[in-house]
This record gives structure tokens, sequence and C-alpha cells, in this order.
């Protein structure tokens, strides 16, 4: 069972590793995607919107609370993976086949892969706080996703293991709001003392 | 793992640049005022070019280098850090700038203009109270009696409140310190009630309150409003003036948001008045929380130190907060300390509308600034009518935090203060 994916991770991993080399332009695109900071950078900032973007005092109270949860979840995920690559030590495509290596050589264990555990968590816990804006952190997290396949640095599987994790430490983090809720409502009232302190001014 | 030096400050630099962009763009759409990087009023096109700018700058600047660009350098958990440092030292510049900037707005805008005679009252320091009284004191009704905010900004605006009144109008306004507001907030106070505090100010000032117009301002106004008919009863007021009273919302608190035109220095001043150290509730929280903290953090280090993780000395007691935190949360629940939130302000905002929108013997006139008029319109609009004696003005280009902001700020706050009804009218 377990060759006959592998099989099948190698054969995908073959046919989207293929198209790199044949356009400049294309490869160049992937490059960009597969970097480690701009994709991850931009998912940074874009909590960074989210935490901002309410409408009023209660929209931002419900924003506070996504952003606690998603802190929260990228914990959780971070912990899973570290445990999964105690058991799993799957090499780099480019250690075992011949691959079109777009990209530097990464020395740590290919399952699961790292952006895409870090990238869906965010996807993941952003969705289930705000189905609206977290749709706008799946098209990064799916394009870096790709593009480190396309680049050669990962197989789908890895990055299909860490959407998993991703999604296990998202919703345990919305669902197990024990685990937030003393954060939630710390930052809530530190939000809430703040903007009652009016007073008139010149 | 190694290190790269460097790049951990070209990234937090890059975070910073671009949290700064960030938070002027959403500032700019959320109107917060108070965050205005150039002090006064938020101009969206400005805002808007200059967060796009630093933005586009930012990634240009740090993409540019070919270090960052397909090359091992810093790592996951580093990025975080930075980003997490980023954004927090882009928040604080610009509470800082934006303090600054506005401090420097209003220190020129005091000045009086030439051709302008500034009225310069004397002031009496009494317990727990400041009181300033103008020279002369007009006839009886057209004078007023104030009763303004605690602090030295609250004694600003009722200076500048002053210097508009016309010299033959007289004018006494009673500054309370914050724990004597707050102590006749809850009508309870144990040198006699707000009657008696402005009866005595009078006496001390050489000056008769019965009879003249009252005026409350901010929270002062708020006192006012509650206690309209002990006021009736002591003064006989000819009208009740309320400037920008803090306006409830029954269900959730209080409906201004200190971020619309509150500097952060305007909220922090405020915040240390209030002396929070002092509250009961909170120390109680701190001494279930330190033995806590102390039984976490220790194992913590341990634990990191044993396991040679990177900054055991920083991780492991930053382990141990997080924990004993989780911890603590939950341990004053279970003891009844976190049963209430909410502090006394929303109750007696709530207060204030009950009393406001029920009848009263006492001609009253409220100004609401714009920071609150919108969600007020939002909440009370089907009430707005049929007040009675109170009529509501909304004045849509007057902040709350940035009172005399704007061309015709003090043009309006003249008419409202007249003695006749010449008030420009916004709804």
């Amino acid at each position: 069972m377990l060759s006959w994916l592998l099989k099948i991770d190698y054969t995908l991993f073959s046919w989207i590793n293929g198209l790199a080399g044949r356009n400049a332009a294309v490869d160049t695109l992937m490059k960009v995607f597969c970097n480690d900071h701009l994709v991850p950078y931009t998912i940074g900032l874009l909590v960074l919107v989210m935490l901002l973007r309410g409408r009023d005092r209660s929209g931002d109270r419900a924003n506070l609370a996504s952003v606690v949860r998603l802190i929260m979840a990228l914990a959780l995920a971070t912990v899973f993976m570290q445990l999964i690559i105690v058991f799993v030590h799957r090499p780099r495509p480019f250690v075992d086949h011949e691959v079109n290596l777009l990209f530097y050589r990464p020395t740590d264990w290919s399952f699961p892969s790292n952006p895409a555990t870090a990238t869906f968590t965010f996807f993941f816990s952003a969705w289930l706080s705000d189905r609206r804006f977290g749709w706008y952190f799946l098209p990064p997290a799916l394009l870096m996703s790709f593009a480190r396949v396309f680049c050669g640095v990962h197989y789908p599987g890895d990055v299909l293991g860490g959407m998993a994790v991703a999604l296990a430490g998202a919703y345990l983090a919305h669902r197990l709001q024990f685990l937030s809720r003393p954060f939630v409502a710390m930052a809530q009232a530190v939000e809430s003392r703040l903007r009652s302190s009016l007073s008139l001014r010149e | 793992m190694e290190l790269f030096h460097e790049d951990i400050l070209e990234t937090f630099l890059f975070f910073f640049t671009a949290a700064m962009g960030v938070i002027q763009v959403m500032a700019a759409r959320r109107g917060w005022h108070g965050l205005c990087l150039y002090g006064g009023r938020i101009r969206r096109g400005v805002n808007y070019v200059l967060g796009t700018s630093l933005l586009l700058f930012s990634y240009a600047w740090y993409f540019s280098d070919p270090l960052h660009r397909n090359v091992r350098n810093i790592e996951a958990l580093m990025s975080m850090v930075c980003l997490f440092l980023g954004c927090l030292a882009a928040a604080a510049a610009t509470a800082l700038v934006a303090s600054v900037s506005e401090a420097v707005r209003r220190r020129l805008r005091r000045r009086p203009r030439e051709g302008e005679r500034e009225r310069d009252p004397r002031a009496l320091r009494l317990e727990g109270v400041t009181v300033l009284v103008a020279e002369g004191w007009g006839r009886k009704g057209d004078n007023l009696v104030a009763v303004g905010e605690p602090g030295r900004d609250g004694e600003r605006v009722a200076r500048r409140i002053i210097s508009l009144i016309p010299p033959d109008r007289g004018v006494m306004c009673v500054l309370p310190a914050r724990s004597t507001l707050s102590s006749l907030l809850e009508e309870a106070t144990p040198t006699g009630s707000l009657a008696d505090l402005l009866a005595e100010c009078g006496r001390r000032a050489g000056v008769d309150p019965q009879g003249e117009v009252f005026l409350g301002l901010g929270w002062g106004a708020n006192l006012l409003a509650s206690r309209g008919e002990e006021l009736v009863d002591a003064f006989r007021p000819a009208r009740l003036l309320l400037l920008a009273p803090v306006m409830p919302d029954a269900e959730k608190g209080l409906l201004g948001d200190a971020f619309l035109s509150q500097t952060p220095a305007d909220i922090l001043e405020c915040l240390l008045q209030e002396e929070p150290w002092r509250d009961r509730r909170l120390r109680s929280l701190a001494r279930a929380w330190f033995p806590l903290f102390l039984l976490c953090a220790v194992p913590a280090t341990a634990a990191t130190v044993a396991l040679h993780l990177r900054w055991s000395l920083l991780s492991g007691p930053l382990l141990g907060l997080v924990v004993s935190l989780w911890m603590a949360y939950y341990a004053a629940r279970r003891r009844g300390l976190l049963a209430s939130q909410a502090s006394g302000e929303p109750e007696t905002a709530s207060a204030l509308w009950r009393r406001l929108s029920g009848p009263s013997s006492l001609p009253r006139r409220v100004a609401v600034a714009s920071d609150d008029a919108e969600a007020l319109l939002a909440l009370y609009a089907p009430a707005w009518s049929g007040q009675g004696e109170t009529s509501f003005e909304l004045w849509n280009a007057v902040l709350r935090g940035k009172l005399f902001l704007g061309r015709d700020a003090e043009e309006r706050l003249r008419g409202f203060l007249a003695p006749g009804d010449t008030a420009p009218r916004d709804v």
C-alpha cells in the first residue's frame, strides 16, 4: 500500500517537476513563489490586515480572537510536524532521483513540507474564523506549495502531509477553545480598556 | 543551526517598514485620526499613498538583495520572531510619531491669533478639585458654571472654552480630580453631593451658581446629566448644556471609540490617571498569577537548559509565562475574580442615556462629537425625536479627541455656548 502511494507520489512529482526548464518565464515565476520569504512574509502581513480590518468594535474583538487562535494553530501544527519528523525520515526528491532543481538544496527531511504546513495553517485558521477574508490566504499557499514541487524540493505527498497537519492544528485550535480562551480574554480586555479611554482634547 | 545576524536585522526592518505601511492604510480606511502621523485629521489620499509607498519600498528593498531569493538564510522561527517584533515596533513608532505631531499641532494652535484677547482665569486648587474662574460675573442667567474632565488636558480644554466666552459673561469651571469624578459618578462621595461641591466651589470663588447656565464637558457632561434633578433642586439652572457626553450602548458598554480621535499618548495618559495598579481586582489577579509563574517558569527553564534549546534562558521563562497566564485565567475564574469584566463606566453611561431620553423640567442641549455620531445614530435613531426638552446636535466635523480641530470648531462652540439659540446644527 505504502509503496503504491509512494509510486503515485513520484509519478505526480515527475509530471509537475517535468514542466520545469521548458519556459524561462514560468521558471522565474515559480522560483519567486518557491522563495522561503516572499509568500510567508506576505501572509504574515495579511494577518496584520486581518487584525485591523474590522468595521466596528465588535468586529475588532472577533478579529483579535481569530489572530490569537491562528497563533495557537501555528503552535499546534509546529508540534505535530516536529513529532512526525521524529518518526518519518523521507529524503528530498533530488537525493534519490534525477530532478530539475530550481532551488538550493535544503538539508532537512522532506515530509511533511514546512512551507505547506505553515501557509495552510494560516489559511485554514483564518478561514475557520472568517469565511470571507480567509480565502485571501489560499492562493499564496497553493502557489507556494505547487512551486515547491515544480522546483524539485518537495513531493506532492509532502505538501498533502503538510496540509493535513495544518488542518489538524487549525481545527483543534478552533475546536478546543479552552486552549485559546484565556489569551483571547486578555487581549480583548486590553483592547476594550484602551478604547474606553475617552476624554476631550484640544 | 547557523544564525544569519545581518539577515535578522534586515528581515526585522522589512517587517517594520511594511507594517508601518499596512497600519497607515488601515488607519485611513478606519478613520483613526488618533494615529495620523502628521497630526490633526487623516487625509485618506495622503495616507493611502504613504502606506502603499512604504509597503512597496519594503518589498523592493528586501527582495532586491539576491541573498533573499532562493538562498538558504534566516530560518522560519526567526522569521516569525522578526514578524512579531517588526509589527510591534511599527505600532510603537506610529504611536510615538502620531502623539508627538499631534502635541505639536495642539501647542501651535494654542497661541492666540493676532488681535485676539485671551481670557486668563485664576485657578483655585481645592482638595480633589480645581476651579478656574474668569474675571467678572455677568447678568443672572448669562454666566456659565462648567464641569470639566480631570487632568492637564481637561484643564487646557476648559481654558480654551473660557477664552471663547465674551468678557461680559462670567465663567466658573470646576475640574474634579479623577477620584472625585469617579466617586461623584458612583453617587457616593465622602465629601458630599455634586450640589454641595459646586456650592462650595462657588463660595470659594466668590460667585453664585444659582440660576446660571450649566455646562458639562465630556465625562463632566455625564455627571451633570445624571444629576439633573439634584441641580434643579439646588440651583434652578437656566439651561443645561452637555458637550460630548460619553454615550452608552446599554448592551455593549460605551459607544465612543478612543482609537478614532485620541492619540496613543492621550489614551496612555487616561490609563495612567486611573492608576490601574491600585485596582483591587487587578492586584488580586497579580497575586494569583505570580506564584503560578514561578511554579511554571522554573521547571520550564530547567527543561530548556537540560534539552539545550536555543536561548534557553529566554525561552524557558517565556514558556513559563504563557503557561502560567493560561492557568491563572482559569484559577481566577474559579475564584470569581473575573466575574465582573465591566468597569463602572458602562453602567454609568447607560444611566445617562435613560436620563437623557426621559422627561425633564430642565431645558437641555446635547452636542455629540462625530466620533460617536455614527454609532449613536445607528443605535438610537428611532428614539431621536420627541425628546421633550432635550435637543440633540450631531457635530459631524468635530472629533472628541481633537475638539478644536477645523476652522469652524471655535465658531460652533461659541454658538453652542451663546445665550440664544444660534448654534449651527448638523444632523
